[in-house]
């Protein structure tokens, strides 16, 4: 089998193959390796992982790596059952070929990059995808996606989703915003700030209005 | 064994960190612990003032930065805790006399020698707050329950973790329970929930800090003020101590009227 990670590029995108049986933790330095330049800046790349089987753990290095590279990830080519149910649970497009991925939805909108701990005041997180915020994002603290934003904790700062003009919503668990955009919606929710209450909350937009409903 | 060195910021100015660095400091000394502050504003020193050690001051931080002086010709013992000195400020240059480098290098000596360094941070978070905290092992953070310096501090936090000064403390000064009470004034819940650090010190507002400072006597010298037990117990759980937090309620006996007075010295 194959010992090397090969690149070539077809119609729906750069198609990246990783030999099946080499450790993971190879597989990805050799990834990184190969990925970290220039000249993927930007580029949509599939996984071709063939018949082999990755657990969570591995997905989840694999997701620490891709949040350093300049590429974003298409889906998956997995012709494994198990790891095909697995990354789909996680919300990858996974295909049994290559071509099979051309008419899914971006894939940017279906990951999720991830943050443990709080958002402090100054500090700005970006995302062309999704952000999950596992902590608080505190006054003058700003979370930019251009997917959706959830907060697992107190949004009291500034958060701004959708910012491609996207649909896109914002969740989170206490709701006391600075203020929030979705693409051109802006609220700071001033009418309603007497109210708001410490309960989950998302906010979207439904008829050209920014809507907040509680959970 | 070396010493800890404790670096005392805020982002946020006139909090009273100097006044924190000062007292924390004397109390430190005052159970036994050979301790030396620094004084890391370089063109607006104040703790050489708050210490009543003015008169006193010869060499400064920037002398032995630039090898004028040795570190121990710099160091002002103080009149009456034997074991405490001072480092001064420079007052006639800047922040920019000194490098991070050169202040690691000055505490590294100093935590050589003493037990405690505390370091008075600047105001801001620019070059001054950096080359503060650059030698300190602990960061403790000064606020007031008052939106704007509790919005500082939260910056301040963010950047000692981004400079991998991860252990801090916080200290909520210039509380005033009967404002609290009214719902005009943060509680100390408020604080620690936006800005989710481990509490060390609650200081009641006491109009003895401003006679004390302007006097050069540190009011943890005073057996009777609330505040000077305040610092007195910040210094006693730094080293270790499960101390009960101050029933701050207590100035209500003096009365209403009698604090007022206090307050606008009739």
């Amino acid at each position: 089998m194959e010992r090397e990670v090969k690149i070539k590029g077809i119609k729906s995108g750069i198609v990246t193959g990783i030999p099946e049986d080499i450790p993971w933790n190879i597989a990805i330095s050799m990834l990184e390796k190969k990925l970290n330049n220039e000249f993927f800046a930007n580029s949509d790349i599939i996984l071709d992982i063939g018949n082999r089987e990755i657990s969570r753990k591995e997905i989840t290095i694999l997701f620490e790596l891709l949040d350093t590279l300049p590429v974003g990830l298409k889906g998956f080519v997995s012709l494994d059952e198990k790891t095909h149910t697995l990354l789909k649970k996680y919300g990858f497009s996974v295909s049994r070929s290559a071509e099979g991925l051309q008419n899914k939805s971006n894939s940017r909108y279906e990951t999720w990059k991830r943050i443990e701990g709080t958002i402090r005041s100054g500090q700005k997180i970006e995302s062309d995808s999704n952000i999950l915020i596992i902590g608080d994002v505190n006054p003058d603290g700003e979370v930019s996606a251009s997917g959706s934003i959830v907060v697992l904790g107190s949004l009291r700062g500034i958060a701004r989703a959708g910012i491609r003009g996207e649909v896109a919503f914002i969740v989170a668990i206490r709701l006391f915003p600075q203020y929030v955009t979705i693409g051109k919606y802006w609220s700071d929710f001033s009418k309603e700030k007497e109210k708001l209450q410490e309960k989950p909350a998302i906010i979207f937009i439904e008829d050209e209005n920014m809507v907040l409903r509680y959970l | 064994m070396g010493g800890i060195a404790i670096v005392i910021t805020s982002g946020k100015g006139g909090v009273g960190k100097t006044t924190t660095t000062a007292n924390v400091g004397i109390a430190l000394s005052m159970r036994n612990k050979k301790v030396a502050v620094v004084d890391a504003d370089i063109g607006l020193r104040n703790l050489d003032v708050v210490l009543g050690l003015e008169n006193r001051v010869v060499y400064n931080l920037v002398d032995v930065v630039e090898g004028t002086c040795n570190v121990k010709q710099a160091l002002i013992r103080h009149k009456r805790a034997e074991n405490l000195y001072l480092l001064p400020a420079a007052q006639a240059r800047t922040k920019d006399a000194v490098t991070s480098d050169q202040m690691s290098a000055v505490v590294a000596d100093l935590k050589k020698i003493f037990d405690f360094v505390l370091i008075d941070s600047p105001a801001g978070i620019e070059a001054g707050f950096r080359n503060a905290a650059a030698g300190a092992d602990i960061a403790l953070v000064v606020t007031t329950p008052e939106v704007s310096a509790v919005r500082d501090a939260d910056r301040i936090i963010g950047l000692l973790d981004s400079m991998g000064k991860k252990e801090h403390s916080l200290i909520i000064n210039r509380i005033r329970p009967e404002m609290v009470a009214e719902g005009n004034m943060l509680d100390v819940r408020d604080v620690i929930d936006i800005l989710s650090i481990k509490l060390i010190g609650i200081v009641p507002e006491d109009p003895e800090i401003i006679i004390s400072t302007n006097k050069g006597e540190p009011i943890v010298m005073d057996n009777n003020s609330l505040a000077g037990k305040a610092f007195t117990n910040i210094a006693r759980r730094i080293l270790g101590e499960n101390v009960p937090w101050l029933k701050l309620e207590e100035r209500r006996k003096k009365g209403l009227f009698g604090w007022l007075k206090d307050m606008w010295g009739r």
